[in-house]
């Protein structure tokens, strides 16, 4: 089976291609240039392996959480091309991605960077998610980690200064959800791929507050 | 802290907008409120000239987000412009991912932006242009919500507008 698995979720985009254990991973922008960068790439890849695109039988794609922006282009490029080619598609979560990268790593919180001074945050305990993922600041992410949890991932790097403070200890990489890890998880849970692709969308979390704070125009504004 | 100031022209409002761009750093969102005709667009017009924009600035209202290039030396290197009067929830405000583009080096003007002010992250100049006495005139509060810009230089930059 031919896989092609696009990751997004960070300013890291990155492509992986499989086929049984023959792994190839590149990464394709780290400064957000996702549109520009995307295709390229897997058009690079896949002819390196003498792949013609309908020979794609599955395509793997981390729907986040992440930055909205280089999501909304990771899941538009899976999506259209699962579209466009009849192959199967299987959403991955980012968070779990990295989770699955650290698995020996027994308690640990995977911690993505949500830029505006907050993270996207889940803890887990070996191949266990212990609670949902959420948006949080990184000091209510300090003070909710335990010293024996582990911290991994780009948020956990860029608020270093917080948690380190908060008597808590960081993994200096993964960074980023690596695309080829995203296969494995997707191969080992025998996920179901008979997903809709109107169901693959960008798992966008959002602060609950700060959306419902939305003022309705009235008669005399407009 | 808030400053009060006071307008007598469209032109005079579009030169605040310019001066304004002198304080402004990569981050930085203008939450602007006002009604229409107020001067919005044409503080975001001043904003885009001292920002260094060669477009022609006119609101987004159709598309709510319009991105321009800025060529300046304070490496503001995007100047982003929203148009909320169009919005129809904080979710769709919320997905035009402001508080994250800015970050890459952008600032923004966010028209309406008193609508969904939370979205935008925590580095935020609210603007608010209101009616003066006479037709031309408009009274504009500038308060500063950010980290990134002091008081003291936003007393500099606009204290002589200060009637």
């Amino acid at each position: 089976m031919k896989i092609l698995s696009i990751e997004t979720a960070t300013p890291v985009a990155a492509v992986a291609l499989a086929e049984g254990d023959d792994v190839s991973v590149v990464e394709a922008s780290n400064d957000m240039h996702h549109v520009e960068s995307l295709i390229p790439t897997i058009e690079a890849m896949t002819s390196e392996r003498a792949w013609s695109m309908s020979d794609i039988d599955l395509i793997v794609v981390d729907i986040g959480p992440g930055l909205f922006t280089g999501l909304r282009v990771g899941v538009a490029t899976a999506r259209s091309l699962a579209a466009a080619l009849g192959c199967a598609i299987a959403p991955v979560s980012s968070l779990e991605v990295l989770a699955h990268e650290t698995v020996e790593q027994a308690d640990r919180w995977v911690v993505i960077d949500a830029r505006r001074r907050e993270v996207f945050a889940q803890h887990f305990h070996a191949s266990r998610a212990l609670g949902e993922p959420r948006v949080m600041s990184p000091e209510v992410l300090g003070a909710a980690a335990e010293p024996r949890s582990v911290l991994v991932g780009d948020g956990a790097q860029r608020y270093r200064d917080i948690f380190e403070s908060a008597g808590l200890t960081l993994l200096d990489d993964p960074l980023s959800p690596n695309p080829a890890a995203a296969i494995e998880l997707v191969i080992g849970a025998k996920r179901s791929s008979g997903i809709a692709l109107e169901a693959i969308v960008p798992q966008y979390l959002r602060d609950p507050d700060a959306v419902a704070n939305f003022h309705v125009l009235d008669r005399f504004q407009r | 802290m808030t400053l009060t100031l006071t307008t007598t022209s469209v032109e005079q409002t579009r030169t605040l907008g310019t001066a304004l761009a002198s304080l402004l750093v990569p981050g930085v969102v203008v939450v602007a409120a006002g009604g229409l005709g107020a001067g919005k667009t044409a503080m975001a017009q001043g904003l885009a000239s001292g920002l260094g924009v060669t477009d022609r600035v006119t609101s987004p209202t159709f598309t709510l987000l319009a991105s321009h290039d800025a060529h300046n030396e304070r490496g503001i290197r995007t100047m982003l412009h929203a148009d909320l009067y169009r919005a129809h929830s904080g979710e769709e405000v919320d997905d035009l991912a402001i508080g994250e583009m800015v970050e890459s080096g952008a600032v923004c003007f966010v028209e309406w932006g008193d609508r969904a002010p939370d979205v935008f992250g925590s580095e935020r100049v609210f603007v608010t242009i209101t009616q003066g006495q006479d037709q031309d005139e408009r009274t504009i509060s500038i308060a500063n919500h950010s980290t990134v810009i002091t008081d003291q230089d936003l007393h500099r930059v606009l204290g002589a507008w200060v009637r």
